[in-house]
């Protein structure tokens, strides 16, 4: 009898337990972006850019900028090189899973990312979804609107 | 004809005497103070004429020096109450059960430390190395 009793607490307190960690459960959702220049954008226009930076807002924030070539292969990132016309593709990890995710790639045409040498961007807003991976596009043109930084 | 009846009657009294005289028997046997039946049941004082030894002189001891020797049995009631007045440390009992805790508190610690961990989305997976770069939640900066 206090044996069943017993179990029958732990049994709730687990029940208890179990729902309090669910509670603060995460998991990992990634998007996945294809970055390309707009058909308008020559080689000779690419090959002016200096910095490329990549800013998130909406669901989640925060911003970092392009290496200038990938640390496995050593293809060119940015500055652009053999990488034209499509850029490439990042990830974004996040634990959203609802609102919107709005992501903005910022082309300079000077190592300093200030307004004045702001050459070309694109963004595109992503559904944060319960999905693991959602890809996206962002195409890339001159801009005469300003960069975001 | 007529001797029949006469003989079964004197075959009858014959009986009767017999089983008359086992009843008197009985009784006496029964009824009397030295008869062991009762004295088993006697609460009367013991007779003071055969004086009890006492126990200092009891004299009842075995000449058989083997049986005062010491018995195994004997060797582990010593061994226990030698036990017994071991400290607590020194008890098996209690590394077995501080051992246990311990264990069980580095299971706990890395256990709910691993839980935590993956409640809290584990690990990011790896980045495609054919990526420009992977950021946000649990990427290295």
């Amino acid at each position: 009898m206090r044996a069943s009793r017993f179990l029958e607490k732990l049994a709730l307190v687990a029940l208890a337990l179990g729902a309090t960690l669910g509670m603060g459960c995460k998991s990992y959702h990634y998007y996945d972006v294809d970055v390309k220049f707009e058909g308008g954008f020559t080689l000779e226009n690419a090959g002016m850019i200096q910095l490329c930076n990549l800013n998130v807002s909406g669901a989640d924030t925060g911003g970092w900028t392009f290496p200038d070539n990938d640390t496995n292969t050593g293809v060119p990132i940015c500055p652009v090189g053999k990488n034209y016309p499509d850029l490439g593709t990042f990830e974004y990890a996040s634990f959203e899973d609802s609102g919107t995710l709005h992501f903005v790639v910022s082309a300079f045409d000077q190592t300093a990312a200030i307004q004045a040498n702001c050459f070309a961007a694109g963004s595109t807003d992503i559904q944060a979804t319960s999905a693991i991976t959602t890809t996206g596009t962002i195409t890339l043109s001159m801009t005469t609107s300003g960069c975001a930084q | 004809m007529l001797s029949s009846p006469r003989r079964n009657g004197t075959r009858g009294s014959q009986v009767g005497v017999g089983l008359a005289l086992f009843a008197a028997t009985l009784l006496v046997v029964v009824g009397t103070p030295w008869s062991s039946a009762r004295a088993a049941d006697d609460d009367e004082a013991p007779k003071a004429a055969a004086p009890e030894a006492q126990q200092a002189e009891d004299t009842d001891r075995p000449h058989d020096k083997s049986l005062l020797a010491k018995q195994p049995a004997d060797a582990a009631v010593a061994q226990k109450g030698q036990a017994d007045q071991e400290a607590f440390y020194q008890k098996w009992q209690f590394w077995a059960i501080t051992g246990g805790i311990v264990v069980g508190a580095v299971a706990l610690i890395l256990g709910g430390s691993a839980l935590y961990h993956s409640l809290n989305g584990g690990d990011v997976r790896p980045c495609n190395p054919s990526f420009i770069g992977c950021y946000g939640q649990g990427e290295p900066d």
